[in-house]
Order: structure tokens, then sequence, then C-alpha cells
């Protein structure tokens, strides 16, 4: 999916691209252009025989005035959607740019993985500007990804930054660590527990207080087996370096997301290589264990770790 | 008879709060000691290393008798002792005991390059990085239980519940090897 057709690839300058740069260019570029200004100047036409449709449709109103906002208007539209894509290809030539000087590949559209409990979760699901490459051989992706609950007016839109990759065998039926939240906690006292899952709590307090772990009901061993101390300490790292971001784990077989609430931007691009530094060591963790698992016999693989 | 009932609220209210915060302290004190569990869990996972290791080391470097009665007369008392405070000092001298016999058998070319030797080796690694880690969440849980019944209004209660002060694992050699 990533770097193929429709991608623009950049060779490394070993020079940083600076967005405002790429942006006021995309901008000059834009003015420049013959087809922006016949767009304006489209929109203003259209705008004006909407107006005066309208002063027509509500006589005895001055149609004269009706047709100068309809221009106003028109060309007003096109100004915008002119601005706005310039704006959309100032990101994406500047992700392309940023992304090529590390040797990563970026593609601002695609499908979004739905392959975690959390990522099918919502009514609709987008996502957008996929970055790969960054730990060679791992085949990890990090993206964007928008969930939306509701529909029509009540729709609600959340913009998730997620790291996804593939273990080389499954570690775990399933593995949820959440920031912990006392709305879900007094929703699960009142409501009932979900048939499905079931939150465990391990030994650390410190984990407790910022996380809730669950796993599958009646699959605690499993769970416990691979959050070993280190493990913990682990997250427990990990929360410490970004305490003001609630991050969330989710292990579903051989599939891992991590994700964050927020959004990716070409304003801040240093945020992208401080995210995944951040979950390296967890994500290293989790493929060196599939590797290991993957190297011992089946039988040995059953019975679990000593 | 407001009065009464403003009375009989407030009790109710403050038998409320400390039922709450009792159970709270008992969590919390029971997590203590589930990490405690792990520790051990994890020290007694060191202990069964060192017989294997000393076979091992033994049949190329038997002139070390002296470090190796040494390493049996160390286990023996970080077996024999229990809990947080009797435990710290056997088994920090045990963890710098296992690094010295470590290095010892990392002198013998062909006991270094010997295949069961380097798995014995990683899984003491793994184990030691195990210790450590187990180590600091049970510090980490003491740290948490012992600021709660110090600071107020629990610690005008806690001593009246027998909630007493949970002791540190005092950080050992582990690590070392």
């Amino acid at each position: 999916m990533l770097g193929e057709a429709g991608a623009v690839h950049y060779a490394p300058t070993m020079s940083e691209p600076d967005y405002n740069e790429v942006e006021s260019e995309e901008r000059r570029r834009l003015l420049r252009s013959f087809g922006y200004w016949d767009l304006v100047a489209l929109g203003a036409v259209v705008g004006a025989g909407l107006g005066f449709l309208y002063g027509l449709a509500h006589a005895p109103r001055e149609r004269a005035w009706d047709v100068f906002a309809g221009m106003a208007v028109g060309a007003i539209c096109a100004l915008v959607v002119g601005w706005a894509r310039a704006q959309s290809r100032a990101r994406q030539r500047f992700f392309t740019r940023w992304a090529a000087e590390r040797q990563w590949l970026y593609e601002a559209r695609g499908e979004p993985f739905e392959d975690t409990l959390f990522l099918q979760s919502g009514d609709k699901r987008k996502a957008s500007d996929f970055f790969s490459g960054f730990w060679p051989g791992s085949g990890a992706v990090l993206y964007q990804h928008k969930r939306i609950v509701g529909r029509g007016d009540d729709e609600q839109e959340t913009d998730y930054v997620v790291l996804h990759f593939s273990l080389r065998r499954p570690l775990i039926d399933l593995l949820q660590i959440s920031p912990r939240s006392h709305a879900a906690e007094l929703g699960e006292k009142l409501f009932g527990h979900s048939e499905i899952h079931e939150r465990i709590e391990l030994e650390s307090t410190e984990l407790d207080q910022h996380f809730r772990v669950s796993g599958l009901r009646g699959r605690e061993d499993e769970v416990r087996r691979l959050l070993t101390p280190s493990a913990i300490v682990k997250l427990l790292d990990f929360q410490r370096a970004c305490s003001n971001e609630s991050a969330r784990f989710e292990i579903l077989g051989s599939n891992v997301a991590f994700l964050v609430k927020g959004t990716l931007s070409p304003k801040q691009p240093q945020l992208i290589e401080g995210r995944l530094e951040l979950w390296r060591p967890i994500a290293s963790w989790l493929m060196e264990e599939a590797d290991e698992q993957a190297r011992l016999p089946e039988a040995v693989r059953e019975e679990g770790p000593s | 008879m407001t009065a009464f009932y403003v009375v009989l609220a407030l009790f109710a209210c403050a038998g409320l709060l400390l039922a709450f915060s009792y159970n709270r302290l008992v969590r919390l004190r029971n997590k203590v000691a589930e990490a405690w569990r792990d520790v051990d869990v994890q020290l007694q996972r060191r202990h069964d290393m060192i017989p294997r290791l000393v076979e091992l080391v033994k049949a190329y470097a038997a002139h070390e008798g002296e470090l190796f009665a040494k390493l049996a007369r160390l286990r023996g008392e970080a077996e024999t002792a229990s809990g947080p405070v009797t435990k710290s000092a056997p088994e920090s001298e045990l963890a710098a005991a296992l690094g010295t016999t470590i290095a010892v058998a990392e002198s013998y070319p062909s006991l270094r390059a010997a295949e069961n030797f380097l798995a014995l080796q990683r899984e003491i690694a793994e184990t030691e990085s195990e210790v450590a880690a187990a180590r600091i969440i049970y510090n980490g849980n003491v740290r948490i239980f012992n600021t709660r019944i110090q600071t107020p209004p629990v610690s005008f209660y806690a001593d009246l519940l027998g909630f007493e002060p949970a002791a540190f694992f005092q950080a050992g050699a582990e690590g070392t090897v």
C-alpha cells in the first residue's frame, strides 16, 4: 500500500525542509496560476447568477444587491477552496520531503487499519498521512486515524496518532492497556461487566493509577505471563516520559496498535520522531518476545515459559 | 430534632469515608504483599541458577573452591532470610558473587564459547533484570502505601486500624551480570 503509485519520491538532500517555506511557495504558485484566478472569476459569475435567481424569488427586493452579494460569496468560496488546496499540497509536499530525508516513505491517503478492537470501533473511520520505513524490516506504520461516532448532526470526531505493526507470531489473544478513566469504571460498576473482557489488576499500584489493563475473560494468566515485572517497568517509564498524553495500547493476536489522541502536524514534525522514540522500547520488546516465541518448538510454546 | 439528623448524617458520612479509606489501605497493603511475592519468585529463580552455574564452572576452574563455597553459603543465607529487611544484605552479596563467578568463567575461552554456558548466562541476565524490575515495582508500591498512611488525614487513624509502614527492599548488585 505504502510507497506505491501516486507517491512522490524525493532523494534525501541532508537538509531539513522548512514547512513555512513550502507553504509560502505553494501559495505563490497558487496566486501565479491562471487556473486559480479563472476559478475565482467563475465563482463570482456563478455567485452572481445564484444571487440574481435569489432576487427573483424574493421580489420586490433589490436584485442588484443580491447579484453583488452572490458575486462576493462565489469569489470568496473560490478563494478559500484554492487556499485550502494550497495548504493540503504544502502539507503533502512537506511530509514527503521530510520523510525522504529520513529514508522513510510517506503516503497522504490510505485505508485505516481495522484489525484491533479499538481501531474497529466507531461508526466510521478515516485515515491519512501514512509514514513507514522508520524501523526497517518491522512493517510498522504510523498514521493519523479519525474515529467518527454518531451520524448526521450528532457526529463526533476524534483524531488519534496510531503506530501499527504486526508481530511474527501471535503473542496473546487480547490485551488492552488504556488510560484509566473513573467514568468508565463507574459505568462498569453501574451497568455490569463486559462479557468478553475483564480488568486485570497487576502487582504495580502505580500502573493501576495510570492504566487499565484488560484481557479476554478467563485468560488472566496469559496477560500476567506477558506483562512480567520488566514489562511493567517499561510501561511505567513510558508513562513518566509522556505524562500529559493519554496513550492506549492494544494487541489482538499478532496485530499491535499504539494510539495517542492528537494529529500529525507539519508545523511540529519533531513530535512524530518523539512519539516513535517513546514507543520504541515497548514495540521492540513485543517484537523480541514474538521472535523468541517463534523460535521455540511448538510443545514448549503451548506450555508457556517456565 | 433537625440537629439530631444533621449529627446523624455527619456520623454516617464519617463512617462511610472511614470504610472507603480502610478498604483502600487494605488494597494498597495487599499490593505491597503481592509485589513482594513477585520479588521472591524472581529471587528464587536466581537461587535456582546457582547450582547449575557452579556445576558448569567447576569443570573448568575446580581451584575456585573458595568462590563456590561462598556462593553456596550466601545462597543458604539468602534462602533462610525472609522479608525485605533481612533479605537485602545477603541478596546483594549473592548478586555480587554471581557477577564474580561469571567473570571467572569468562576468563576460560572454551567455557565462554560453550553453548550451555551462553544460554545460562543469558538466563541469568534476564533474571537479574526481572529482579531489578520486581524491586522497582515493590518499592513503588511501598512508597505509595507509606505516603498514604503517613499523611493526614489517614495518618490520624492508620495506626489505630493496624497499618504500619512497609520496608523498602534496598538496591543490591543486581544487573551487574
